[in-house]
């Protein structure tokens, strides 16, 4: 049997394979990953306890510029076995192919689309989340149906806790809190961890061969910027949000040409958005437009009187990475002595969104399928508690932080997992891609470090 | 009653040339047999939405301009697959808060015009 400890025991005697420093959804599922492909010895550490603590989840906090209010870490962020899943809304949707097309990202949309169907298994999604992730409409290739599936939602701490703590293979460490990474040339080579509540003690010292983050988007480029890792990558550097826009607009939608694509069975919110290529061709981000099957009417359509679907429009849209928006020193220590994240973030998004809504517009008038209405003028953004982009992926080392297998560009033992790593964030909430991309990561790791698919404890 | 059949209604009484506002119907020698069905049409189509952007305009015009761009036949009714091309290229239109290509805005003028719903939506 592993150990589930608040104390690090031994520790310059204890050596690991693998230290996965965070225990959200992606350091949850990449653990699992490898302590069943592999027969490596696994740390899981965490900052925070198996239930919230106030005073860990102070550690959380940061110093904040711009669009993202004083309330967003209070509202977005766990410290606890379990990471955010601990509260997200499970949400779950396909990346869009777009930023793929478009060369945003620097593999190929198949690397990604192969780990959704083991992904969905572990969001308890239906197949429909992969097999169906958006749906053709009938006179249209501008417009698509997606919908949004809901996973239950999975609590990790809830569903995967016992088979962590119980694996002979994984030690789970919590309340404690990595504050440093030691390298040397192109290796880490030890990791300090100092007690989340207790800060006078001393800070322990542990060793991996290979070091994984999975402290969220913050944690991540965090850690490597209190480590002086990777200072002439753009660490931190263009945050990405998804701008919610709540009942911004209403729209009639031809139900004739949607009632046999829309999923009504399934617990989703459905939505529609402007196809990949249409969005790759007018030089779009992607956007999803929800809607609502409430309401039927009749509204006259192209010509023709038609049943509709009347319904208000919520958006979800995707903004670009902006080397304004990023993650850095502030001038305020935490209780455990290192300077707060600063994180600057303007959403930089009216004029973007009434360009994509006018696009929407155009293809959804013009193809008869719908009448959308204009835009409300004082809309107001709300933030979906999803950072992404402060680690990108990426083949240049002047671009982005992590190549294509996640791995930082400047040091070789060193991975990051989680929505840090996208360079392009899409309109979909990113959990179901992070746990695809950290299945992947966790193939390339058994892969790169030995693994045996036969391991046995 | 469902608000369509209380159009469609309506429609019929045009057909018949009833308000005495709408010549264009009578006008072409098929029209006898071809006029209750584009009046159809447009009765479907009358909407009390449209009496503001419909103000001040005439249906014998607005037919006329419709006919030329190939919407409106009164042998054939409605041509949507010919509106459906024109609004690949035509400016949107915002009207009461809604988008509109425009002819799509002028078939429905029209089509108010001639039936003059007073129902709203
Ligand atoms: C209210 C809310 C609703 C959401 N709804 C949705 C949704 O509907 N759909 C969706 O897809 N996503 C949603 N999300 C986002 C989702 O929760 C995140 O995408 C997901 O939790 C990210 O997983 P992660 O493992 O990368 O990071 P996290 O869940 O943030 O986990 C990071 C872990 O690392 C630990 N940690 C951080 N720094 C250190 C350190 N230095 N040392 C040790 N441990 C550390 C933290 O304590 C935490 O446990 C929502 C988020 C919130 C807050």
């Amino acid at each position: 049997m592993g150990r589930t400890t608040m104390l690090v025991l031994d520790p310059e005697n204890r050596h690991y394979d693998v230290a996965i420093i965070g225990s959200g959804p992606a350091g949850i599922t990449l653990a699992l990953s490898l302590a069943r492909l592999t027969p490596l010895r696994i740390a899981l550490l965490e900052s925070g306890l198996l239930d919230a603590d106030p005073t860990i989840q102070a550690l959380a906090r940061a110093q904040l510029r711009g669009d993202l209010g004083e309330a967003y870490f209070p509202m977005h962020t766990q410290r606890r076995f379990g990471g955010s899943s601990t509260i997200w809304g499970g949400y779950c949707a396909v990346l869009e192919e777009r930023a793929f097309m478009a060369g945003d990202w620097p593999i190929p949309y198949s690397e990604l689309k192969r780990w959704y169907p083991a992904a969905a298994g572990m969001l308890e999604l239906p197949d429909n989340a992969y097999t169906r992730p958006h749906v053709a409409i009938e006179g249209t290739r501008d417009i698509v149906y997606k919908p949004f599936y809901l996973s239950p939602p999975v609590r990790f701490n809830e569903k995967y806790g016992d088979e962590i703590i119980s694996h002979p293979r994984i030690d789970l460490i919590l309340g404690h809190t990595c504050t440093r990474l030691e390298a040397s040339g192109r290796q880490v080579r030890h990791l300090l961890l100092q007690d989340s509540l207790d800060t006078a003690r001393a800070p322990v010292r542990l060793r991996a061969d290979t070091v994984v983050l999975a402290c969220g988007g913050v944690g991540n480029p965090r850690l490597l910027q209190l480590s002086g890792i990777g200072q002439d990558l753009p660490v931190g550097v263009g945050l990405m949000e998804h701008p919610h826009m709540y009942a911004v607009a209403n729209m009639y939608l031809d139900w004739d040409r949607l009632q046999d694509v829309v999923d009504r069975r399934a617990n989703a919110v459905h939505a529609l958005q402007l196809a990949d290529a249409y969005c790759v061709a007018h030089d779009a981000l992607s956007f999803s437009a929800d809607f609502n099957l409430q309401q039927l009417v009749s509204e006259p359509l192209l010509g023709e009187r038609r049943e509709a679907l009347f319904t208000p429009v919520s958006l979800r849209a995707e903004i670009a990475p902006n080397p304004a928006n990023r993650v850095g020193d502030s001038d305020e220590l935490n209780a455990l002595g290192q300077p707060l994240p600063r994180i600057d973030f303007h959403y930089r998004f009216r004029q973007q969104a009434h360009r994509t809504w006018q696009l929407f517009a155009d293809a959804l008038l013009r193809t008869g399928l719908g009448r959308p209405s204009t835009l409300r003028p004082d809309f107001q953004l709300h933030s979906g508690g999803h950072l992404m982009g402060t680690t990108r992926m990426g083949r240049d080392p002047r671009q982005s932080v992590v190549d294509i297998n996640a791995r930082v560009h400047t040091t070789d033992n060193l991975y990051v997992a989680g929505s840090s790593v996208f360079p392009a964030g899409g309109a979909s909430n990113p959990t179901y891609t992070i746990i695809a991309l950290t299945l992947r990561l966790g193939d390339h790791l058994a892969t790169r470090l030995g693994g045996n698919a036969d391991a046995t404890s | 009653m469902r608000r369509r059949d209380l159009l469609k209604g309506a429609g019929a009484i045009v057909g018949l040339g009833l308000t005495g506002c709408t010549p264009w119907v009578q006008d072409d020698t098929a029209a006898t047999e071809a006029a209750p069905s584009l009046s159809d049409q447009l009765a479907e189509l009358a909407d009390a939405r449209f009496s503001a952007s419909a103000k001040g305009l005439s249906s014998q015009v607005l037919f006329d301009r419709l006919r030329q761009n190939g919407v409106l036949s009164t042998k054939r009714g409605i041509n949507t697959g010919k509106l459906r091309s024109l609004a690949r290229n035509e400016p949107l239109i915002q009207y009461q808060g809604f988008y509109y290509s425009r002819s799509e805005l002028a078939l429905y003028n029209l089509a108010y015009l001639v039936h003059r719903p007073t129902l709203g939506r």
